[in-house]
């Protein structure tokens, strides 16, 4: 499915637009746009993925952090310690 | 290229003690990532029910991430207990990623590196597997 719009731009816009189309070797100015709206769209996705990223290590921060220890050694070894208990708990019967 | 993390990479990564780990994370919505539920499980034990939820939809909204539910076959987790990976809980890590096809594991678990001979992939931590393999690649394609 697709809508079919019309879109004004200001003159020395669509100029550009068309030697960017060319210089780029697509063979309209449809397509050029779709991309370029397409990978626009995908960029702002990406932006918010890392807003939402940074707000979600706000939130760990803010609550105390992970609790597995201050050092990288300290967080391994407590990893290490919950991967065995999960195991235990959940997955030992099936192996 | 798929590439399986670890637990500890999360950890660091969403607690921001390590850049690299942290670098790798933000990179997850350009990633080929799968993780198994015991990884996830892991890493979600301490967190409230808010940032688990969160946790959960930064993954979904990564398009080539999976979480896989299913069980490891127990015949290749027996395989990686053999390879050297003596506990269970590890050997089921080794045997998903070779399962899922991941050609790395990331990893600061030593216990992967120090035990691990002959496996179908390769154990590196972020930092190694950012400078050596991501950016390589991404200098490839340009």
């Amino acid at each position: 499915m697709s809508e079919e719009i019309t879109w004004k731009v200001p003159e020395n816009l669509y100029r550009e637009l068309v030697w960017a189309q060319k210089e780029l070797e697509y063979p309209n100015l449809a397509d050029f746009i779709l991309q370029a709206v397409q990978r626009r769209l995908a960029e702002i996705k990406y932006e918010a993925w890392q807003r939402n990223f940074r707000q979600l290590q706000q939130q760990i921060h803010a609550s105390g952090g992970f609790g597995l220890g201050k050092t990288k050694e300290e967080v391994i070894t407590n990893l290490r310690k919950v991967r065995q208990q999960i195991f235990d708990e959940e997955y030992a019967h099936l192996y | 290229m798929r590439i399986c993390i670890d637990s500890n990479q999360f950890i660091f990564g969403l607690s921001g003690s390590d850049a690299a780990s942290e670098t790798l994370l933000k990179l997850l919505p350009r990633l080929e990532v799968v993780i198994p539920r015991l990884i996830l499980k892991e890493v979600t034990r301490n967190l409230n029910q808010a940032q688990v939820k969160s946790l959960y939809a930064l993954l979904r909204q990564a398009p080539h991430v999976a979480i896989v539910e299913e069980p490891v076959p127990a015949e290749l987790v027996q395989k990686y207990v053999a390879l050297g990976l003596r506990e269970k809980a590890d050997a089921i890590i080794g045997a998903f990623a070779e399962w899922q096809g991941a050609k790395y594991i990331i990893s600061d678990n030593r216990h992967f590196l120090d035990e691990l001979k002959g496996s179908a992939f390769e154990v590196v931590n972020s930092e190694e597997f950012l400078h050596h393999y991501y950016w390589a690649t991404i200098r490839e394609d340009q």
